[in-house]
């Protein structure tokens, strides 16, 4: 007998930070709280494909979202989401196609069904593993300064400490204040303050990523004076620093040169459709290190393309994952686990809930997970009281 | 009392402070509305303080210039202030502000906000309140609703409906008579008709909650657009709820209007009808409506419009003779939006109750304004009669702040 997917479930759950996050260069206070929209898709045997609709439903409506996820999921054979051969995921099933290239988070789903209806990992779908475990970086150092304005810099500084203690041998710092919040030579000063202040709260041997959010648009000076300044707290990598452009990123390239910095540069969570023309530009060119279009909303056939475009090339792979939740830590480690030029998960650290639990983290990184598909469950417990909004359709038999 | 003139600006200073809904330092989360994301779980203001040579300040919130603009941009506009003195902005008889001079008046217009910390500079120059520049004073106290009450079900989901009624009892606790209840789910996050089934059992659940004599007010975000059918629903559905008013059920137009007109006074007579966060006065659609009878109050922004501004449209409505009554939108405004608004309703006969969103900050003193039974008294000291504790300024913000001069 076929699987065939008999019911599909979209569903608001609210995830919670360890912590409240500030600003960052453009927007307000990110909160406490975030909702992951839990897309659920059964099939004949029970077996349970699991993904988030957040991409989908920050542009449109629960209704128009059901209908999608309808249009897309119900009552099609599982064995019909992905092209494999050998056992590893080839494209999109014939008439798929449509169905992702807008919404690569079903693919993710689609890969865990099918892993899960065959008893394999995602990890094997996507390729197998190239390493052990997957490093993982701390996401949540915002504008904290201004959140908790005692402090100031040293605010941001406290709370790297306490997310080494914590385990984590990675952070990432948001900067690029004087884009919008300060003066720009102020934002410049706090920025540089807030870098040297977590790299003596966390010692040398942790990795700092830096992350301006295109703050310093239009500042190219006050760019030059920044990196100059936090070159000596050994940067990992600079991420949005501006908005991309092949003559800013060439100045940014002679920044480090001048100030003796071996930082990557980074981008690319703002492609829409990667590679855009733009961003192939800067690759072409050699003037980023690390790409990041986001790992949920492009999903993993859109990254698996993604990775194929950047074969031969020098850019390593590093998704962006903040605002996907616990589901987007799962999807990220399975990808990270068969990705050769992974470099880190992007961790917003959400307090778990309604997934059965992450696997092991030890040394600022994760082990891989050993069940089928994503290797990860509804922990229908937690996820109880959440069914009250659950939106839900089924096969007519 | 002194000469305006005397008073010349001579620093301007922009602070970021935070707080919390709820309380300082503690808080909950504030949801969804309609449309957008979680509100959060705290508020900031934008403190502007304008000070003179001869030492006066004032003060307002430049929220919503950092809403849309950078710090850099509010700092180029606002310089220009500097070496002015307070004689130049209003023309002022009789201790009545009559006309705003034309050299300023694109700068109110951009930035209401700013005329609010002018109002309270010159009062304090004039030993005078605030309110009393633009008229006698028609009532001492104003009425305020908690207007926090959001999508909770969505942040605490055990509680589904419930989970408003219960901040709901919490406000009543702390002092409120009037709450405002967010509704709209058909728009985005619910699905339509499970959507309005679950705005009704909210509005059902708060009434429970808080009794008769508490004001149940509602608000969509125009989260009933296209869906004329399920809005139809909701207003039959709460027939025996005794909702004060339905604040933009659709986004605003005639045809639309008709119909809300039709089923509110077929299914719910008595509850007010309003709209218009947007309205800048005349030539809008909100006059529109309201010159067909389907507008019971407007809601311009009271930072946005700014005292003179804001007066002027009262004026206006007052000489058309439409039954319009004045609601300002002061969801933004935190402390000092809220302190504005109950001066602007201190003298505004149409004047209905003032958004408050249930901020409390530890940098303020405004011991004038006290909250007994859902009211603010009105405080007959100079100016904005609020303070800023300037040790804790020193403190804590002053490393935050941005100074013009």
């Amino acid at each position: 007998m076929p699987e065939i997917i008999e019911s599909v479930s979209l569903t608001p759950v609210p995830s919670s930070y360890q912590k409240e996050l500030g600003k960052n260069a453009y927007a307000d206070n990110r909160g406490t709280q975030w909702l992951e929209w839990v897309v659920r898709a059964r099939s004949s045997s029970g077996a349970e494909g699991i993904t988030i609709a957040n991409r989908m439903m920050r542009q449109t409506s629960v209704e128009k979202t059901l209908e999608f996820i309808e249009g897309a999921l119900l009552g099609r054979e599982v064995e019909s989401l992905l092209e494999t051969s050998d056992g590893v995921v080839t494209g999109a099933a014939p008439g798929m196609d449509r169905w992702y290239r807008h919404n690569g988070w079903l693919s993710i789903l689609s890969f865990d069904l099918l892993g899960k209806t065959r008893g394999v990992s995602a990890i094997d779908l996507l390729g197998g593993k190239v390493r052990d475990a997957v490093p993982a970086y701390d996401t949540t150092l915002y504008f904290q300064d201004f959140l908790n304005p005692v402090k100031g810099a040293q605010q941001v500084g406290d709370e790297a400490g306490k997310a080494v203690e914590d385990g984590w041998r990675a952070v990432k710092i948001k900067t690029g204040r004087g884009g919008r919040w300060m003066m720009p030579e102020a934002g410049m000063q706090r920025d540089i303050d807030v870098v040297l202040s977590v790299r003596d709260a966390v010692g040398p041997d942790v990795k700092i990523y830096v992350d301006a959010n295109f703050g310093y648009d239009n500042h190219l000076d006050l760019l030059d004076q920044f990196i100059k300044e936090v070159t000596p707290a050994d940067i990992f990598w600079f991420e949005e620093m501006i908005t991309q452009d092949l003559d800013g990123y060439k100045a940014m390239r002679e920044m480090l040169a001048k100030h003796g910095s071996n930082a990557l540069l980074t981008c690319g969570e703002v492609d829409r459709t990667p590679i855009s023309e733009i961003f192939q530009d800067l690759i072409d060119d050699e003037l980023i290190d690390g790409y990041q279009p986001d790992i949920v909303s492009h999903g993993y056939l859109g990254w698996m393309d993604i990775e194929r475009k950047l074969k031969n090339t020098n850019v390593r792979t590093i998704p962006h994952n903040f605002g996907n939740g616990s589901f987007g830590s799962y999807a990220s480690i399975c990808f990270g686990a068969a990705s050769e030029t992974y470099v880190s998960l992007e961790d917003e650290r959400i307090i778990p809930h309604y997934l059965t639990d992450l696997p092991s983290f030890s040394n600022g990184a994760y082990s891989l997970p050993t069940g089928a598909g994503l290797g990860v469950d509804i922990d229908e417990a937690g996820f109880a009281p959440h069914t009250k909004h659950e939106n839900k359709l089924e096969v007519t038999k | 009392m002194s000469d305006l003139n005397s008073h010349v600006i001579k620093e301007i200073r922009i602070t970021p402070v935070e707080t919390y809904f709820g309380a300082p330092g503690k808080g909950r989360i504030v949801g969804r509305n309609s449309k957008s994301e979680n509100y959060g779980y705290n508020q900031r203001e934008w403190l502007l303080q304008i000070t003179t040579n001869s030492g006066l300040t004032g003060l307002s919130n430049a929220r919503p210039a950092m809403n849309k603009i950078s710090l850099s941009e509010l700092y180029d506009d606002l310089k220009i202030l500097i070496g002015h003195n307070l004689d130049e902005f209003f023309d002022i008889s009789g201790g009545r502000v009559s006309s705003v001079s034309p050299r300023w008046g694109d700068l109110i217009d951009r930035y209401g906000f700013v005329d609010v910390a002018l109002f309270d500079l010159i009062g304090r120059a004039l030993d005078v309140p605030a309110y009393s520049l633009l008229g006698n004073k028609v009532r001492d106290e104003v009425e305020g609703y908690d207007s926090s009450l959001y999508f909770q079900d969505l942040v605490n989901p055990a509680e589904g409906a419930n989970a408003a009624a219960i901040e709901a009892a919490e406000a009543i606790e702390k002092g409120w008579r009037a709450v405002k209840l967010k509704l709209g789910r058909p728009g985005r996050w619910f699905e339509p008709v499970a959507g309005t089934r679950r705005d009704i059992e909210v509005v059902e659940a708060v009434r429970e909650t808080v009794g008769s004599d508490v004001k149940i007010l509602v608000d969509a975000n125009n989260g009933y657009d296209g869906r004329l059918d399920l809005l139809e629903d909701f207003v039959r559905g709460i027939s025996d709820l005794d909702v004060y008013w339905m604040e933009e059920m659709i986004t605003e137009e005639v045809a639309g209007y008709e119909k809300l007109k039709e089923w509110r006074d077929k299914f719910t007579p008595s509850t007010l009808i309003v709209d218009g966060e947007g309205d800048k006065g005349r030539n809008t659609i909100y006059w529109e409506l309201i010159e067909r009878g389907l507008l019971d109050a407007i809601q311009p922004d009271m930072l946005h419009m700014g005292f003179w501004r804001f007066h002027e449209l009262a004026v206006d409505i007052e000489r058309s003779g439409f039954p319009v009554l004045i609601a300002p939108h002061n969801y933004n405004a935190a402390y000092l939006g809220l302190r504005a608004d109950i001066q602007f309703g201190a003298v505004t006969e149409r004047f209905v109750i003032a958004e408050d969103s249930t901020l409390d900050f530890d940098l303020y003193k405004g011991d004038g304004y006290s909250f007994v039974d859902g009211k603010y008294a009105v405080p007959d000291e100079p100016g904005l009669a609020v303070s800023v504790d300037q040790d804790l300024y020193d403190r804590v913000y002053r490393q935050h702040e941005t100074l013009i001069s």
